[in-house]
């Protein structure tokens, strides 16, 4: 027999790429299981990324196990779907319904992913051409500004950018990194005077009426006004159409706990897979990583400055600090903005003003992520 | 004889004389303004539809609000 001991010796084929993303994977695990920073996500995608990464395994090769995952639920825009219908039956609107004015500070905060969107087709085939970005790419890396995983993965793969991995990584990444990003943003952007500003509570409870109204309402005004965002907020209000409907509990915690843990794995695994050194090794991809920050960070500004005009005009009775939780990172940034109301002034509690803004910027995130998949091919 | 360019396809320099290559970069440099353009429209309208949308929602909301409310109350009085 004729067999030469490199066709089925791993580590004879490594290349410095697959060592670098080896490594990357097993960072990626010990932040998830070591620092607890979104271990949900991070071990999936680390332990994805280190299959993906060993030669002649296969597993992100054509018939590979996490090719045809890919193939099945990324390809198909099914997994972020999915996720969006658990999201929808975990999260309470309650405190946005409460404060339906928080859904202004939701839309300014999304400024960040059309900023970081024109910067970097700026960079790109748009004039400086420094980098390979195209359109779609450029809407995909500002897509990251959506501080929204499932809204990241859904509009890049519509787009077909040559950076859903990186995307993906970079979104859920700096999600986690939402304590460290938004604080210093938020302290030079607003005073101790302003940080210590109490909110009166908003006194009485939402009807059910209300609450079972108002995601059917959503998905009709949203995908009447922006068709392109009806799938994902069609999903994410479906969700939680079945939390309030109150008839349905079993399809609720179905979706709140199988659903979600089962969609996790297979989508976090699934992105792991898609990180084979050959396409994330680039110099744009250290470039995707660094417009993320610049996109969650022109989210907060923009979320501030609305807050601050809201409180200017409100009679100093709106604490501008909660514009930045109008980025969609629930709950992180709601307790950011609580942590900083509480330094400023012991007796501040701004958490559930805080949590309105949140839940806003997450429907928010969602019809941003429709505008640009209408938006774009317009302009292709 | 009658040619056709592709705009992506570049025109090696020798080839071009001096009028030409001056249109040739003039439409390459309007090219350039152009996919800004783009890109500055794409910003402007994105964020006034995410406003509209939104806004119209808020209304919508606020309108669900008044209606709702009421009747609640009604319950709470007959019960």
């Amino acid at each position: 027999m004729d067999i030469a001991i490199g066709e089925f010796l791993g580590f004879l084929n490594l290349t410095w790429q697959a060592v670098v993303m080896l490594v990357i994977g097993g960072v990626l695990m010990w932040l998830g299981i070591a620092k607890k920073v979104e271990p949900v996500l991070l071990v999936p995608i680390g332990f994805g990324c280190v299959l993906a990464n060993i030669p002649l395994g296969g597993a992100a090769e054509v018939g590979g196990f996490l090719a045809v995952l890919r193939e099945a639920g990324i390809k198909t825009e099914i997994f972020p779907l999915l996720i969006f219908i658990a999201i929808g039956a975990m999260i309470d609107f309650e405190p946005f319904l409460q404060r339906p004015y928080t859904i202004l500070l939701g839309a300014a905060a999304q400024f960040g992913i059309f900023g970081t969107f024109f910067l970097a087709y700026l960079l790109g085939d748009g004039w400086l051409q420094v980098l390979d970005f195209s359109l779609q790419d450029a809407a995909s890396i500002g897509i990251i500004g959506s501080a929204d995983g499932p809204t990241s993965i859904y509009v890049a793969t519509v787009l077909q950018s040559k950076y859903t991995a990186a995307i993906v990584v970079a979104a859920y990444s700096y999600m986690a990194l939402v304590p460290i990003i938004q604080p210093p943003i938020i302290k030079a952007m607003c005073s101790k005077e302003e940080r210590s500003l109490k909110m009166t509570s908003v006194a009485g409870t939402i009807s059910q009426r209300t609450k079972i109204l108002f995601p059917i309402i959503t998905v009709l005004v949203v995908g009447l006004v922006a068709p392109k965002a009806t799938p994902l907020i069609g999903c994410l209000m479906f969700g939680n159409l079945l939390r309030e409907c109150g008839v349905v509990e079993r399809l609720s915690l179905a979706a709140q706990n199988e659903l979600a843990n089962i969609v996790t794995i297979l989508l976090g695994i699934t992105v792991g897979g898609m990180m084979s050194g050959t396409e994330f090794l680039r110099p744009e991809t250290i470039l995707v990583f660094i417009l993320g920050i610049v996109a969650f960070s022109l989210d907060t500004v923009a979320g501030v400055l609305l807050g601050k005009l809201m409180s200017v005009l409100s009679g100093r009775k709106i604490n501008p600090m909660i514009g930045a939780c109008g980025i969609s990172a629930f709950p992180m940034s709601s307790r950011v903005v609580q942590k900083l109301g509480l330094e400023a002034n012991p007796y501040n509690h701004l958490l559930m003003h805080a949590a309105g803004a949140n839940v806003a910027g997450q429907i928010a995130s969602v019809v941003a992520g429709g505008v640009m998949l209408m938006l774009v091919p317009m302009f292709i | 004889m009658i040619f056709s360019l592709d705009s992506n396809t570049p025109i090696p320099t020798n080839a071009l004389t001096p009028t030409t290559a001056l249109l040739y970069y003039n439409n390459l440099a309007r090219q350039e303004r152009s996919r800004m353009l783009n890109a500055l429209w794409i910003v402007l309208l994105g964020m006034a539809i995410i406003f509209a949308v939104l806004g119209i929602l808020l209304l919508v909301m606020i309108l669900l609000g008044k209606l709702v409310r009421p009747r609640d109350k009604q319950e709470k009085k007959d019960k």
